[in-house]
């Protein structure tokens, strides 16, 4: 019988009784009490063989030779130089007696495929709870020129509300996965395992992987939109539930970073209502519940159907309100919805600055806009009640004040304007920024939570 | 890419007899033994076999008996071979393992199509670490 075990790597600490040897790789076979040769293969491609067990201390070089054709795994992982040593022995030996008396170990010949797979304590919770939650593994599909080193495409792990990325760490130790044999008198290593998955907190922010997913939405009245039909769509139609699986975030915080972006689907498309837009939608929605005594702002809240009824115009489309109202709005556990004050502030604020920075521009690049106007534009933007939330602490990211009277959208808080649709973020290196730019959201969550 | 489902471990039944020592039990009886280094057995030395499994036996583990243990002996010897010995202790996992294996089909749906599913088949807390290097016996 021929078998052994190759030691990889020994605790250089232990080199203390002066028989060190310098090798590469070292195998340490024995069959029957003979010598076996093995081969090392080593990055100089040199063949060198060693008898551990009888001439130890010998380096002996041995001509190339091939490789045994009696192993059945061989590792060649290790490449950096180990030292191997000889500490005296510190505990007396189990006796050979002892030997047999141990549990017999069997190695299965058709091994088995298994992975290891990192389980945090949020994760392990879920795993080990009654009832239990189906956890998934996603991935996006990277476009033909993508870098392939983006994180955005690897796999994740997802819970209903956590997203965690993946990473493959190696080990040049090798694991058995033992299993006991019918009567639990012998344990048989059915699987060899070299690597496991950790599990690390996804680096990607949800609202950056779902914007660039987003049509910009210019308004009903815009000419470009007023002409989209189905039939423009060359593709599968884009919806939110075609979108869920592309993207790797778990469900729940796909579907805050939707709630957040105030996107919907229309005509085969996903948009996103440019700040222009955003700030004529929140017009017509208050002006419909203020005409009809809809309470938005109750603890009853309003139903989307009646807001639709009140409102004159009927080309809006009812997604848009239903975004609209989303981004404002807290829902109900009755299904209604009721106007979140000081997020709806925040909202209206950065869009109306936002909306007449892009209408403005000016060749030498941001212009500036009074103060006194814009508090006014953002108090016409928002219900009476909430004028006295106006103020300017509210969207303390997004704006900088050049001089005493002026007032300036500040792109940096959000990175891109987040209505351009810019879907050209693809590069790790845009990723980062990314993290940062739609903070916004984040914003809104604070408040939420308040 | 669609999204693969990882399936939770079945609930616990009977726990499987092992022959372990209780600290490495888990319900289905897996475990993990860690050696430093790579096994190397000949595909030819086959010492039992029947219709589904062909396993070598490839040594024996001794785990300290119930009177070293109190005495603080926590040593686990692993023989391999005739010739060679390793020393290892049991280790708890600074993270518990899932053991995720491809999940197998219980019926054909209609369908038929193949949907890749995973499951965890069970959460390992210890493992029997063999750090040092092989002893010749």
């Amino acid at each position: 019988m021929m078998m052994g075990v190759t030691c990889l790597e020994v605790d250089r600490n232990s080199a203390s009784s002066g028989e060190v040897l310098e090798w590469r790789e070292q195998r340490w076979f024995l069959a029957g009490g003979e010598r076996v040769k093995d081969v090392e293969k080593s990055g100089d491609g040199e063949g060198r063989g060693v008898d551990a067990l009888v001439t130890r201390h010998d380096q002996a070089r041995l001509p190339k030779c091939n490789s045994s054709g009696a192993l059945s795994s061989y590792s060649s992982s290790s490449s950096s130089t180990l030292i191997f040593s000889y500490p005296a022995m510190s505990a007396p030996p189990p006796s050979s007696a002892a030997a047999d008396s141990g549990i017999p170990l069997d190695y299965l010949h058709d091994q088995s495929t298994v992975r290891l797979i990192e389980l945090p304590p949020a994760v392990l919770s879920l795993l080990t709870s009654s009832s239990t939650p189906i956890l998934q593994i996603k991935a996006t599909t990277p476009p033909e020129k993508a870098p392939t080193s983006s994180s955005a495409y690897n796999a994740v792990l997802c819970t209903s509300s956590q997203t965690y990325a993946l990473r493959q760490v190696s080990t040049s130790n090798t694991i058995f996965l033992t299993t006991p044999d019918a009567t639990g008198q012998r344990l048989t290593a059915t699987s060899t395992i070299t690597s496991h998955l950790e599990l690390f907190p996804n680096p990607n922010s949800p609202s950056a992987l779902l914007q660039p997913h987003l049509q910009p939405y210019n308004g009903w009245e815009d000419a470009d939109i007023r002409s989209t039909t189905m039939e423009d769509v060359v593709d599968e139609p884009v919806t939110r539930m075609s979108l869920l699986p592309e993207l790797p975030i778990s469900d729940g915080e796909f579907t805050e970073a939707w709630r957040a972006s105030g996107a919907f689907e229309w005509r085969g498309k996903i948009y996103q209502p440019t700040p222009t837009v955003l700030v004529k939608a929140l017009q017509v929605i208050f002006t419909a519940t203020t005409a009809e005594r809809l309470g938005i702002e109750t603890e009853v809240g309003v139903k989307i159907e009646d807001i639709m009824k009140a409102i004159d115009d009927d080309e809006v489309p009812r997604g848009l309100i239903e975004g609209v109202i989303g981004v404002v709005c807290d829902e109900l556990d009755t299904g209604r919805w009721k106007l979140n004050l000081e997020r709806c502030c925040k909202v209206a604020g950065k869009a109306v600055l936002q909306a007449w920075g892009e209408a403005h521009k000016v060749a030498k690049g941001p212009s500036d806009l009074l103060y006194v106007g814009f508090m006014k534009k953002w108090k016409d933007a928002v219900p009476h009640s909430c004028k006295g939330l106006c103020k300017t602490e509210l969207i303390e990211d997004w704006y900088t004040m050049p001089t005493p009277n002026t007032i300036r959208f500040n792109p940096s808080g959000s990175g891109s304007p987040s209505s351009t649709g810019d879907s050209t973020v693809t590069t790790s290196a845009a990723f980062a920024p990314a993290a940062s730019k739609n903070k916004w959201h984040e914003k809104f969550r604070k408040g939420k939570i308040k | 890419m669609p999204s693969i489902p990882l399936h939770p471990p079945p609930q616990p039944t009977t726990p499987h007899p092992s022959p372990l020592p209780q600290l490495l039990h888990t319900p289905s009886g897996l475990a993990l033994l860690e050696i430093q280094g790579t096994l190397n057995i000949s595909p030819d030395t086959i010492s039992a076999s029947d219709a589904d499994s062909v396993t070598t036996e490839f040594g024996r583990i001794l785990f300290p008996s119930d009177e070293e243990r109190q005495r603080g002996d926590k040593r686990v010897w692993m023989f391999v071979g005739k010739h060679q010995r390793l020393l290892g202790k049991c280790v708890e996992l600074k993270v518990p393992m899932g053991v995720l294996r491809r999940k197998k089909k219980e019926k054909e749906d209609g369908e038929g199509a193949a949907v890749e599913e995973l499951e965890v088949v069970e959460i390992v807390r210890w493992k029997v670490v063999f750090a040092s290097r092989p002893e010749p016996v």
